[in-house]
């Protein structure tokens, strides 16, 4: 683009939205005091389930809904009840809401026509955007000739050729099969980084916020669980919940014998470990070993400090073999990366645990 | 800051909301509620109570009462097995003639309200074409016996368009499943068909039964002895000069009319089974027996044909100098419709029609725009008050009328609102049929609307202002486009509906404002049939007409419905 938006920053203070429900007694929390600074430029996700609240703050943002209470800033100047046609954040919706009765051209020049720009500078700005997104020359198309992930772009290139502070994503590849997505969301994120432009990305799918995001905000029930880096959501989860719903996890009972410094002193799987401390858990305190799958190591029943367990269930992969192991009375899920032989249900083995890998969480329901 | 002010800080803020929203209300206000009110103070005043007393004391009254509740039952009855006859025929036999059957019965929608009482008795009455001439009976063709035909023939369309969606949406699955588990078509049909269309069946019995009740033109042309509560309020206002009277007997037609139109309303949107706008699933299996076929066609052929031989005696019956005593031809009857004395009438009602109807299909989608997709505080009365029109008789709503604007509305001696009915009212009494015009469409235009706006995603709407449109700018390129079709149609509805309505103008029809309908019935009423014919046969063609014109520049294709047909 011609002049690059400077990109906004948006900060939401204790937002609270709730909801008139008929079925409940009083109003429904759909987002429960959500505190959250994006900065300029970054690429966050919200990530959850589905009624984690994470959509209703997008429409929070791009002013379809307004909060019962708490602040919402762009720039630092209070947007909270600024109507959303004021608010310079465009968004992609899920379905495109591309206009069915206006053509390609028009769907892209409709925000441009309102600011009363010049016939020819509304042409040469779409033409841009159309060569940005590869769909030059469809733009007397119909959006119903288009097909699933030309009608993405579409969507995408109207709100872009806004030249918005901020991109708002509403799950915008759940209608696309599973291989236009991955090449979508590659798009999608080197669009980003090329305009520089701050982008909010809502979706329920951790591949998609893995791979997408600068900084991953996973929420549940309303709440903001954790925020950080894709790679410490996966290997630091903060919550049982977060280490559940990103990636898979085992989760042993146990209970924290000692701390010592930054560390503690469990036993688990019949082994005495020392793993990293958390702050919620004193001595004493009931907790869960985190194990995620690749903590885990099949080796023969005869190595050296090796669990020794017995194959439950087993499914070959090709790439990968995956097997639930019970290790005494805990089941454990277990992949193998380089699936060189296959054991069979009822074998004995050995595993061997990474005790870097292994994380202590408080008890809490898993999601 | 508490979200109910932010709710109503939204709305100031916005013109087009609060700006649309207060031009709904004064609308309904003016052209529904006021009336409505006044008509209710007076039966509910001290003369009026002693009045209720009087009436209902009377032996005729309670006559009176039993023939508009006989009659409506009736007409229901009648018209909703034709209705359902009809469409059965449509979904599920193979018939020749199909599509003109279909038009056929789509006929009486757009006929003035005594064309077809007309054509019956000059079939079928005294004097009748067919009774006298063919039979030499005298037959006496006026009273319940052809109340219940005409009515029924004149109504049953509706219920027929109803009928036939549902049975359109029925998916044919259900029929299979059933034919699968090992039933006979009969028991199929008796099983699975007919208790799934009963809130179909019992929505268009309701339907007929308020349509029968509320009509006043076929009880004063085919009534003869036998006297129903419309035409009664027609006596004691018209012939007796008696408002109080009036306003009371419109208390007793409004009542039981509300209630059933209430019951169908819910019946049909809440107890139903059936998406009308659903796509079929596939080919509904079609009725195999040679005997059914051909009896239900004999059955829905000779309707056909009864329907066709009335309107072709309304055609001829215009071009013929007496019928029933003199069948010479003659030009005389559209001469005087067409260039003397009637074309007053056909002139004053096409403009008064003309105003109406953009009024009508404008504010009604306007309110079906604020109800589906707005949330304000009234927003169910708005929506109960938009039905009104549609749901009180038009001679009940007429009596509100001559009440409410029969002298100027005055607060603390400033004139509010000028006196708007009457010849010495604003325009001669034109302003006040218009509203009575727009005020009766109106609620086509808002179930048109709201049906269509429930099929479009507000996605699209959100999309809008997302990218910088007010909600101004929003509904005139984003929603108006993609409702234009029902729009079109609303308005097609409110030119028809004003040009043949008659109880809710007949008292407020001015030596200035000659209308159509009420001509036809003072031609009819003076036995002067020919010149009657030849008003419905304009009437018929400027209706017509205009539904072409309106096609030709609104147009009815949209994106949406390009892509739906692309789609499906």
């Amino acid at each position: 683009m011609s002049t690059a938006p400077r990109p906004g920053s948006l900060e939401l203070r204790n937002v609270i939205k709730e909801f008139a429900s008929p079925g409940h007694q009083g109003p429904v929390r759909a987002v429960d005091g959500v505190t959250l600074t994006i900065e300029p430029g970054e690429f966050i996700t919200l990530l959850g389930p589905s009624g984690c609240g994470k959509t209703t703050t997008l429409r929070m943002l791009a002013g379809f809904e307004f909060p019962t209470s708490g602040q919402i800033l762009l720039d630092g100047q209070d947007i909270t009840v600024v109507p959303p046609n004021q608010r310079q954040m465009t968004m992609v919706f899920q379905s495109y809401a591309l206009f069915p009765h206006l053509s390609v051209f028009e769907n892209i020049a409709y925000g441009l026509r309102l600011k009363h720009l010049r016939e020819s500078e509304v042409r040469e700005q779409v033409d841009i955007v159309l060569h940005l997104i590869n769909l030059t020359g469809m733009d007397a198309r119909s959006p119903h000739q288009l097909s699933g992930g030309q009608q993405q772009r579409v969507a995408l290139a109207r709100a872009l050729v806004m030249k918005p502070k901020v991109l708002l994503f509403d799950e915008p590849l759940s209608n696309l099969d599973a291989k236009l997505r991955l090449q979508m969301r590659m798009e999608l994120r080197r669009l980003q980084r090329r305009l520089g432009v701050t982008a909010v990305y809502v979706t329920h799918d951790q591949a998609e916020a893995m791979s997408l995001s600068d900084r991953i905000v996973v929420m549940r029930a309303g709440r903001v669980e954790q925020v950080g880096l894709p790679r410490e959501i996966y290997a630091e989860p903060q919550t049982a919940f977060v280490a559940d719903f990103i990636g898979r996890a085992n989760f042993v009972p146990t209970t924290v014998e000692a701390l010592e410094g930054d560390h503690a002193r469990v036993s688990a799987l019949g082994q005495t470990l020392t793993v990293p401390a958390h702050a919620g858990l004193g001595q004493g305190s009931e907790a869960y070993l985190v194990i995620r799958p690749d903590a885990l190591q099949i080796v023969p029943t005869t190595e050296s400090g090796a669990a020794p367990g017995e194959i439950v269930g087993a499914a070959y992969l090709g790439q990968t073999a995956e097997y639930d192991i019970e290790v005494g009375n805990q089941a454990l899920f277990v992949v193998d990366y380089t699936p060189s032989q296959v054991h069979a249900e009822g074998a004995a083995v050995g595993l061997r645990l990474n005790q870097t890998q292994l994380r202590l969480l408080p008890r809490q329901d898993p999601a | 800051m508490s979200s109910h002010l932010r709710t109503v800080r939204q709305w100031l803020g916005d013109w087009t909301l609060s700006g649309g929203l207060v031009l709904a209300v004064i609308f309904l206000a003016l052209g529904i509620v006021w009336p409505l009110l006044r008509m209710l103070a007076l039966s509910l005043s001290p003369e009026g109570l002693a009045e209720f007393a009087v009436v209902l004391g009377r032996g005729t009254f309670q006559r009176i009462a039993i023939n508009t509740l006989v009659m409506g039952a009736a007409v229901a009855t009648l018209g909703t097995g034709l209705a359902f006859l009809f469409a059965f025929v449509q979904v599920w036999v193979n018939v020749p003639f199909k599509r003109l059957l279909h038009w056929i019965a789509l006929l009486p929608i757009i006929s003035p309200p005594f064309a077809v009482a007309l054509a019956v008795i000059s079939l079928f009455g005294r004097s009748g074409l067919i009774t006298y001439r063919l039979f030499g009976l005298r037959y006496d063709i006026y009273g319940l016996d052809g109340l219940t035909l005409v009515l029924s023939l004149s109504f049953f369309p509706a219920a027929y368009i109803g009928l036939l969606g549902m049975m359109r949406a029925l998916n044919p699955a259900l029929d299979e499943a059933a034919i699968n588990l090992g039933a006979s078509r009969w028991h199929v049909f008796r099983t699975v068909t007919v208790p799934i269309l009963v809130p179909g069946i019992l929505g268009s019995f309701l339907l007929l039964f308020v349509e029968a009740m509320a009509d006043l033109g076929n009880p004063l042309a085919l009534g003869g002895d036998f006297t129903v509560l419309a035409s009664r309020i027609y006596i004691a206002i018209i012939g007796e000069y008696d408002m109080i009277a009036g306003a009371v007997l419109s208390v007793n037609l409004l009542v039981p009319t509300l209630a059933l139109f209430l019951a169908q309303n819910y019946i049909v949107n809440r107890k139903s089974y059936v998406t009308v706008t659903g796509k079929p699933a596939g080919t509904p299996r079609l009725i195999s027996s040679p005997f059914a076929r051909w009896s239900l066609f004999a059955a829905v052929a000779s309707v056909a044909a009864l329907i066709v031989l009335i309107y072709g005696t309304v055609l001829v019956g215009a071009f013929t100098r007496l019928f029933g005593i003199d069948y010479s031809f003659t030009l005389d009857n559209f001469k005087f419709v067409l260039f003397g004395y009637g074309s007053q009438a056909m002139v004053t009602t096409v403009i008064l029609a003309g105003i109406a109807m953009p009024i009508a299909a404008l504010i009604g989608t306007l309110v079906a725009y604020l109800v589906t997709r707005k949330q304000f505080p009234g927003r169910n009365a708005l929506d109960f008050a938009s039905m009104l029109g549609l749901a009180v008789p038009g001679t009940v709503l007429g009596i509100g009328y001559v009440l409410a604007y029969n002298q100027p509305i005055e607060v603390a001696g400033i004139t509010l609102l000028p006196k708007l009915a009457g010849g010495a009212g604003l325009l001669g009494g034109a302003a006040v049929i218009v509203l009575s015009f727009a005020a009766r469409s109106m609620p086509a235009s808002v179930r048109n609307g709201t049906a269509t706006l429930q099929q479009i995603d507000p996605v699209l709407e959100e999309a809008s202002l997302n990218l910088g449109a007010d909600n101004g700018t929003t509904f005139r390129r984003i929603t108006l486009p993609l409702i234009r079709p029902a729009v079109l149609s609303g308005m097609i509805y409110a030119f028809a509906r004003s040009m043949t309505s008659l109880s809710s103008i007949i008292f407020l029809t001015t030596p200035y404002t000659k209308i159509m309908v009420a001509q036809i019935f003072t031609e009819a009423d003076a036995g002067r049939f020919g010149n009657a014919f030849a008003y419905c046969v304009i009437l018929i063609a400027i209706v017509l007409v205009a539904i072409a014109l309106l096609y030709r520049v609104i147009g009815s294709t949209t994106g949406a419905e390009r892509e739906a047909s692309l789609g499906g």
